[in-house]
């Protein structure tokens, strides 16, 4: 058969059309991420990008079309994928340690009725030393810094262990140690031939964050490789007004 | 031991009673500050009240239907599961008419309890006859009337809780704390939440014959509330509601007994003192521990200030301008951040480290670029010398840098001073 190679693909997603209530959020939305890709979702604000990392967990009602996870239907694919939520749907008073929440990504390998394993305990700490945050084990997740606190919930998806990694703008306020530790994780999980996909805002750093980049806003403006979706015409387009940042600091590198 | 303290702490144990209304009390308690630790982490405090208060309906209709059934016995399993039923369907109304339309959560819940106690009450005084509950009991509970059957029910209620939370500690944590995270790994979210609202209708259920509708909630959140002020780890808060819980039932025993008040009152006036108690003594989020980090913060300020008067030469802390109790609690902050001498400080002299020279260096730099370019912007030599003592303050680099250029990279001041120049370590 011809078309995309089926075995190698992670992520496939197939006229997508998700609307909440008779809002169209996204409109046939096709595209095929490859294993071992590092992918960066970009697009402006309510472009539908949270809406397409919540439909590959499966959790969006689909108006129309069809998400695949190593070619099973989402719906049926459950614990491939490991999710690192946007800093603002925690609750960051609540009482859990950094350990306490690392521990939660081996919780999916234990059924209800068994306990934890020293097996489960040992990822929790690999985890944990491999975003270099192993002194802060038992610090109560509130009094951590902006950048610490995203370290951890990177950590929690890794020790998940799964081939898939969703990040929602981990970038988003960090200062410039977590990036760097950030952007060796994605780099670490391509050696492992994991598939990540990354919600992302900057347009600058985008290209040497990615393989690929998806432009997004409510429809598909492009995917492919950074240099050629970073393309200013492009991007006008898909950020209509609002790439006036982006303009200026053009006009200085020039 | 004097009679009078016999009489006040032991004499109240030798009614059966007392300690019947001690151990029902305490049981309920503990299961309920329990359960309440996940209503407040997941703020459901809300939903507890809307619970407890739909319950009527169900109690009034189950308790009619056990009537009718097995005529003038059992009623205890009736009451049970017309709770839980009641229960069920208030949660799921609730979310049904949140998600429904323009409706708002805290609005539904609103609707929702109001109409099914509303309900209840239609139905218990219609049927006045054969139901025998008062709606009064209802309100206030009667804990120095609890029979065994109560005790037994309350007790096998609790244990059931207890378990539940034990074994399935991990899900509702997870639930409670990252919902889609739980749901990712492919824990069913929906029927957790639903086994949280069934086990406060159960705990109500049980409860309400004791304390009563409106402090059965208290006890839910009120003692969990607490132990959230006094602890960062989940199990520690669990025992320290259950505790919290449990002093709240035997001091406000003992609190009625000396003041002859109502039981199930004097249990919750009791929780709510130890409350405000702990509001304002719990060491690190009570609010007297809020007011002393506030006052033990030391101004930017006067810090700045300090590093000033020392590079100007300034060494004595009896000599600092802004007087000797601001500059020594400024000077002790400044030990610490490595930039004021130890040593020097313990005989009341000021010796900067290289790093607070360094950094005094940028303040000087900062009032004498402010003054110059104050004065450029037209002010008096005078007015502009007050104003940098309070914009060299502002001293980003960036704002420095452009006033640097603005006065094309003086080296001097306008009295003439040396103006340090910008530092490379950034
Ligand atoms: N649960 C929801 N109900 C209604 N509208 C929603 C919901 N979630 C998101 N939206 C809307 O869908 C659009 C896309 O949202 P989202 O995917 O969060 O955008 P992004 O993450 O790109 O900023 C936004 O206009 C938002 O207002
Ligand atoms: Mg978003």
């Amino acid at each position: 058969m011809s078309g995309p190679d089926q075995s190698n693909s992670a992520v496939s997603i197939e006229h997508l059309t998700v609307s909440y209530q008779t809002k169209p959020v996204l409109v046939d939305i096709s595209l095929e991420v490859p294993r071992g890709t590092v992918v960066g979702i970009l697009g402006p604000n309510g472009a539908g990008k949270s809406t397409i990392i919540k439909s590959i967990m499966g959790f969006v009602p689909r108006d129309f079309g069809s998400v695949r996870i190593f070619n099973e239907p989402v719906d049926d694919a459950c614990g491939l994928v490991a999710y690192v939520p946007q800093r603002g749907q925690i609750d960051w008073n609540f009482p859990v340690t950094v350990r306490d929440v690392v521990m939660m990504g081996r919780y999916g390998h234990r059924r209800w009725y068994q306990s934890m394993r020293a097996l489960d305990r040992a990822k929790a700490s690999e985890a944990l030393e491999s975003v270099r945050m192993s002194e802060f084990m038992d610090r109560q997740i509130g009094q951590l810094s902006g950048g610490q606190q995203q370290r951890v919930f990177m950590a929690r998806a890794l020790a998940q262990e799964s081939e898939i990694l969703l990040l929602d703008e981990p970038f988003a306020g960090v200062d410039a140690a977590t990036e760097r530790a950030i952007a060796g994780l994605l780099a670490q999980a391509k050696e492992q031939n994991k598939t990540v996909i990354v919600v992302h805002h900057d347009l600058e750093t985008a290209a040497e964050f990615f393989d690929a980049v998806v432009l997004l806003n409510r429809r598909l403006y492009a995917y492919g490789p950074p240099r050629e979706v970073l393309d200013q015409g492009l991007l006008a387009e898909v950020y209509g007004g609002k790439l006036r940042n982006l303009s200026w600091r053009q006009e200085e590198a020039t | 031991m004097s009679m009078w303290l016999y009489d006040l702490l032991i004499e109240p144990w030798t009614h059966a009673y007392f300690i019947k209304a001690a151990l029902g009390g305490s049981i309920i308690a503990v299961a309920c500050a329990v359960l309440g630790c996940y209503i407040i982490l997941r703020k459901m405090a809300f939903i507890g009240d809307a619970m407890s208060h739909a319950l009527l309906p169900g109690v009034g209709i189950g308790y009619l239907v056990m009537n009718a059934l097995f005529p003038g016995g059992f009623t205890a399993g009736g009451l049970l599961l017309g709770a839980l039923i009641a229960a069920v369907l208030t949660s799921l109304c609730i979310s049904f008419l949140s998600n429904a339309g323009r409706i708002a959560e805290d609005t539904a819940i609103g609707i929702i309890y109001t109409g099914l106690f509303a309900a209840g009450v239609v139905i218990l005084t219609r049927f006045q006859q054969h139901i025998n509950i008062d709606l009064n009991h209802f309100f206030q509970g009667d804990i120095y009337g609890i029979a065994w059957s109560d005790l037994w029910l309350g007790a096998a209620v609790a244990s059931v809780v207890l378990a539940v939370i034990i074994i399935f500690y991990r899900h509702l944590t997870i639930v409670s704390f990252d919902p889609t995270m739980a749901a990712s790994i492919g824990l069913p979210t929906h029927f957790i939440h639903i086994l949280l609202t069934v086990m406060i209708a159960l705990i109500c259920v049980a409860g309400i014959s004791m304390v009563g509708v409106i402090m059965i909630v208290g006890l839910l959140i009120t003692p969990a509330a607490l132990a959230y002020l006094l602890t960062d780890r989940l199990p520690h808060m669990m025992i320290w509601a259950a505790v919290m819980g449990v002093l709240s039932v035997v001091l406000g025993l003992y609190f009625s007994e000396w003041v002859n008040a109502s039981g199930g009152g004097s249990i919750m006036f009791v929780g709510f003192l130890l409350f405000i108690v702990g509001l304002i003594l719990a060491p690190r989020y009570g609010l007297l521990a809020a007011w002393l980090r506030r006052r033990r913060i030391v101004p930017q300020a006067d810090i700045e200030d300090v590093l000033k008067l020392a590079y100007e030469g300034c060494c004595q802390l009896s000599d600092m301008a802004m007087g000797v109790v601001r500059a020594t609690k400024a000077a002790r902050q400044m030990v610490g951040e490595e930039l004021l001498d130890p040593t020097s400080l313990r005989q009341g002299s000021i010796l900067l480290t290289d790093k607070g020279r360094q950094e005094a260096a940028h303040i000087m730099r900062s009032h004498q670029l402010w003054e110059g370019h104050l004065i450029q912007a037209g002010m008096t030599a005078q007015a502009a010398h007050e104003a940098a003592e309070a914009l060299e303050h502002l001293h980003h680099r960036e704002v420095l840098v452009d006033f640097a250029a603005e006065l094309e990279h003086p080296v001097l001041d306008v009295d003439g001073r040396p103006i340090p120049p910008a530092d490379s370590s950034g």
